[in-house]
């Protein structure tokens, strides 16, 4: 549920709560006022009968004489007197509406000529008990409309109050770190968004900024190493054509071939990765796939043979590719020479092209591999054979990315590791 | 045949022109931008090995300059800076060639001797060996008059090998030239010891001499004589 949901609903609960008890408050409230209200003109008007009583009146004649005139005022004779004045409601018949209606009633004890009378006043509620209801209503109905009013005004304000938060969500979900530009998050008068925002520009151009400096210190740290490796490189060249060269020296000296030859193609594939990452302009041109492939295996026939693996193959006759060649190659060569190098003696290497799919499968341990770990750069673990610099499947797996393919890993019993890479 | 070579670090240019000298070359060197400018505006040079990192300026002006004053000299770029659009503007520029650092020196003078023969002699260009004769545009060899049936990669092999005769080419040397910087190296070099095998053999089988020597486990020499 959305946040402006979930406080609407938590808003309607509260209300209806208020809305429902508060009806039943308001109503008793007004009740009792009236209640009130009622009793004390009662009250008033028995010290005018008490004054009637005292001052005009002769004869109990008279008493029935005035209720005669007024229904509402009765005396009625007792044999005691004494006791409380009691207010009370009672249903009596009225005349005017012809209906039995509720009547206010107040029981007095009074003293006429000596002898206790109860005298009953009376008024008629039928007036202000639709008062009373009207009165509920209309508090109702105000009741009713501030909700409504509230929600809508609730519903338009967050709306509108929440729009940069909003904003800054859909910037935060585009944002990538190896984004050229930096964030911009539109502003906002409000403080609590302001902030949120200062702080969120401010943690993410900071990433950023180490993110690209981070690229920056490996692609210059590669680039620093290829002047001394050049030179370590010629003075070998020049080393070898030393005339009296012995074996013992050429000995010492293969060595240094070796991890020259192994730094190079060190710091050559942190170079690549580096630009990879930076999204360097690659010249796009119309690749072959298929015949990349060919052209690749062709390299790698030597070291099939070397390894005594039987090769599969069963490709496209060519699919051609908006990509640059140099990628695509080192793509394909790193995919087949890790399915080499990866395998068991005796074993298969299985290569197959569809218009969707690259299939390159191996044989090798019979369990499966740590799929997320296989693409890390420099991944340490007893699979990495050594002379592999651990760059192989980052740099196609970066590859991919920089054209939209899908490198993934899948095991299949008994011992068969492949990578897929879904093309388009 | 004159050659100006403009590198600011010392180790590497005293390694190259050693090697290139002892190619016959005529090597002129520059340190720095000023003094390549003046050398490469003032002589004619077959071919300028230019770095495009140099102490008072970018090499790829060098080029923009030579453009400018239409010299004609061939230029192979040789950079640490491996980026792409480096090459592209280079190529631009009007430079024939691109070697990334770092390089092997074999690899530097079959692409001087590439570009050398490519500039001079359009359409015929035969290189001759003892009994063998190589028509390079054609990609035809004979030893002797015998045709060989070369593959693309043996051809190629034996270009390396006839640009640096009597020279040691190692193993790492012959791969990087064979398969490119795209293939990934292994240490093992089944690739050169099968390459090489075959050549050896289509050269004995024309009735060529042992031509290709095998300098202990380093690598392999060309000597026709």
């Amino acid at each position: 549920m959305k946040l402006l949901a979930r406080t609407t609903v938590y808003f309607l609960i509260y209300a209806s709560v208020v809305a429902g008890a508060g009806t039943f408050v308001y109503y008793g409230f007004i009740r009792k006022i009236y209640y009130a209200y009622v009793d004390r003109t009662l009250s008033r008007r028995k010290l005018r009968v008490d004054k009637a009583l005292r001052l005009h009146l002769r004869t109990p004649a008279d008493l029935d004489f005035w209720h005669r005139l007024d229904h509402n005022v009765e005396f009625k004779a007792l044999k005691r007197g004494g006791g409380a004045p009691v207010f009370s409601v009672r249903m009596m018949y009225n005349e005017l509406t012809g209906n039995v209606t509720p009547y206010r009633q107040l029981a007095a004890p009074v003293m006429f000529q000596g002898r206790p009378y109860r005298l009953e006043l009376r008024t008629t509620m039928l007036d202000s008990q639709e008062l009373l209801a009207r009165i509920v209503q209309a508090g109702a109905l105000l009741f009713g409309a501030l909700l409504v009013g509230l929600l809508v005004l609730q519903h338009v304000l967050a709306r509108r109050l929440w729009a940069p938060f909003y904003r800054t969500l859909g910037e935060l979900q585009r944002y990538k770190i190896d984004q050229p530009e930096p964030v911009h998050l539109a502003p906002t008068r409000i403080p609590e968004f302001k902030e949120l925002n200062m702080a969120l520009g401010r943690l993410l151009n900071r990433n950023q900024r180490i993110y690209r400096r981070q690229r920056e210190f490996t692609e210059n740290a590669a680039h620093e190493l290829q002047t001394p490796l050049a030179i370590l490189r010629t003075k070998l060249d020049m080393l070898v054509q030393a005339p009296g060269l012995t074996e013992e020296q050429a000995g010492h000296i293969e060595p240094l071939l070796d991890v020259t030859q192994r730094l190079t193609h060190l710091s050559r594939s942190l170079l690549l990765l580096a630009h990879l990452d930076q999204q360097l302009f690659f010249p796009t041109e119309t690749v072959d796939l298929a015949a990349a492939i060919r052209t690749q295996l062709g390299h790698l026939r030597e070291q099939l043979a070397a390894t005594n693996l039987r090769l599969e193959t069963d490709l496209l006759p060519a699919l051609p590719l908006a990509a640059n060649r140099s990628l695509i190659d080192i793509l394909v060569s790193n995919l087949l020479s890790n399915a080499i190098r990866h395998n068991v003696p005796g074993g298969e290497v299985r290569v197959q092209l569809t218009p969707e799919l690259l299939v390159v499968e191996n044989t090798g341990r019979p369990r499966a591999l740590p799929a997320d770990q296989l693409f890390v750069r420099f991944r340490p673990g007893p699979e990495r054979p050594p002379g592999s610099v651990g760059l192989g499947l980052a740099i196609a797996r970066q590859i991919c990315e920089t054209y939209g393919f899908l490198l993934s890993y899948h095991y299949e019993e008994p011992g068969r590791h492949q990578l897929r890479v879904r093309l388009g | 045949m004159k050659l100006l070579l403009v590198e600011d670090e010392p180790a590497l240019l005293a390694s190259v022109v050693s090697y290139l000298q002892a190619q016959h070359y005529i090597c002129e060197v520059a340190t720095n931008y000023a003094q390549a400018q003046e050398k490469m505006l003032l002589h004619d040079y077959e071919c300028i090995v230019l770095d495009l990192t140099l102490p008072g300026g970018d090499g790829l002006d060098l080029l923009r300059e030579l453009q400018k004053h239409q010299k004609a000299a061939g230029v192979i770029i040789t950079s640490a800076r491996a980026a792409v659009d480096d090459r592209i503007t280079g190529l631009e520029l009007g430079a024939d060639d691109y070697l990334p650092k770092p390089f092997y020196l074999p690899e530097l003078s079959a692409r001087i001797a590439a570009l050398v023969r490519r500039r001079h002699y359009q359409g015929t260009n035969l290189l001759q060996a003892g009994e063998l004769n190589v028509d390079v545009p054609a990609r035809r060899a004979a030893v002797a008059g015998k045709p060989l049936t070369l593959t693309r990669t043996e051809f190629d092999l034996l270009l390396l090998l006839l640009a640096n005769q009597g020279r040691v080419i190692t193993k790492g040397a012959i791969a990087e030239h064979l398969s490119g910087d795209a293939a990934e190296q292994f240490d093992t070099f089944e690739n050169v010891y099968a390459h090489v095998k075959n050549l050896k053999r289509k050269l004995t089988e024309a009735g060529a001499p042992n031509y290709i020597r095998m300098v202990y486990g380093l690598g392999y020499r060309f000597e026709p004589n």
